[in-house]
């Protein structure tokens, strides 16, 4: 009977162990987790004599470049116009923002394509990173819409967007 | 008195005989089942001979799978009012309903994709941001394009612009839908 009350107390010890863990786990779990901090800004050198029409276009498009480069996908997803964050499978956006290189250290704009009063292209070259002594440059084409009071890139890739009509 | 008591309780065993029969044939050939309906090999073999007959070959796992949208899809037309009642087997061969299944999951597929919601803001977005698409003159400027220069975004582009952004997600607004008619259904899918 002894034996018996020993192995229930037992038991009972080891249930408090247990909870107090569980507890101590969950009270851990409550706590805020730690702010990720935000990505240094790229730098954007502009060429000779270029000039950004807008002030909040150089500041979108720099925040845009920088959550790319820093392969966040979902901030980048926000900067996306309306049209294509409603086409776009987010799966597909999310692979495609991660396998873009992000081996590029700065980017440099070349020139503005003004197509409508709303819609320009930047120009611009990606200077990579010399891996083996010699440096590069990747040249991109970015459109970029305003809707009122805000500019927003517009991902145009028939594979990302899955709009099988693309650029003519 | 011996024999009636004979008889009755062999009468009985014939009649338990023949339920159990019964039951292990109903259940045989039973792929997946949801609330009121099963899907077996019959409805399956079907399918595959009628998507074969259409020059469509896939996996016993695939035609499983693509049985159940198509009942599922078709199932949803009639919850929905788009038909009043759904096909029923006249007899074992079941390919003279797998059509008429099948056209009963276009329609509701017709259905979904035209009440797909699309925001008025991403046809305005998308009309914006393809003006080489809107061009009056097709050979007119590719730069500094004026409005002047666009066909206006009237109801009929505004839809040919909804058309082209649901397309665009026809997959994914597919699968969800059967995810979620799945679910609804309570489908289970025999191991």
């Amino acid at each position: 009977m002894n034996r018996f009350i020993l192995f229930g107390h037992r038991i009972l010890c080891c249930m408090f162990v247990v909870i107090g863990l569980m507890m101590g786990c969950g009270v851990k779990n409550v706590q805020p987790p730690t702010a990720v901090a935000a990505p240094q800004p790229i730098t954007i050198e502009i060429k000779e004599g270029f000039q950004w029409p807008d002030n909040d276009l150089q500041k979108r498009f720099q925040q845009y470049w920088t959550l790319r480069k820093a392969g966040d996908s979902t901030g980048a997803f926000e900067f996306e116009a309306p049209h294509v964050r409603e086409m776009v499978i987010w799966g597909r956006y999310d692979g495609f923002c991660k396998a873009v290189r992000s081996d590029w250290t700065s980017i440099r704009v070349e020139k503005i394509n003004k197509i409508t009063e709303q819609l320009i292209e930047v120009d611009f070259n990606m200077l990579i990173n010399p891996k083996y002594g010699t440096s590069a440059e990747v040249f991109y084409r970015d459109s970029w819409l305003l809707i009122p009071g805000q500019w927003y890139h517009v991902l145009k890739d028939p594979f990302v967007t899955g709009d099988g009509f693309g650029r003519k | 008195m011996n024999y009636k008591v004979i008889r009755s309780f062999t009468f009985l065993f014939a009649l338990l005989l023949l339920d159990l029969w019964g039951g292990v044939a109903a259940t045989a050939g039973v792929l997946a089942r949801g609330d009121g309906f099963v899907i077996d090999s019959g409805d399956v073999e079907a399918q595959k001979d009628y998507f074969l007959e259409k020059g469509f070959e896939s996996t016993d796992q695939e035609h499983l799978n693509s049985v159940l949208k198509v009942r599922l899809f078709a199932l949803e037309a009639k919850n929905s009012g788009l038909i009043s009642s759904l096909p029923e087997a006249t007899g074992t061969n079941k390919k003279d309903i797998t059509e008429e299944y099948y056209r009963l999951f276009l329609l509701y597929y017709k259905h979904l994709m035209e009440t797909y919601p699309v925001s008025e803001e991403a046809i305005n977005s998308y009309y914006l941001s393809y003006p080489e698409k809107f061009l009056l003159n097709a050979d007119g400027p590719k730069q500094d394009i004026k409005k002047q220069d666009l066909w206006v975004l009237d109801a009929d582009m505004k839809n040919w612009i909804r058309n082209n952004i649901v397309l665009s997600q026809k997959a994914v607004i597919i699968e969800n839908e059967f995810e979620r008619l799945k679910t609804k259904n309570h489908v289970v899918i025999e191991k």
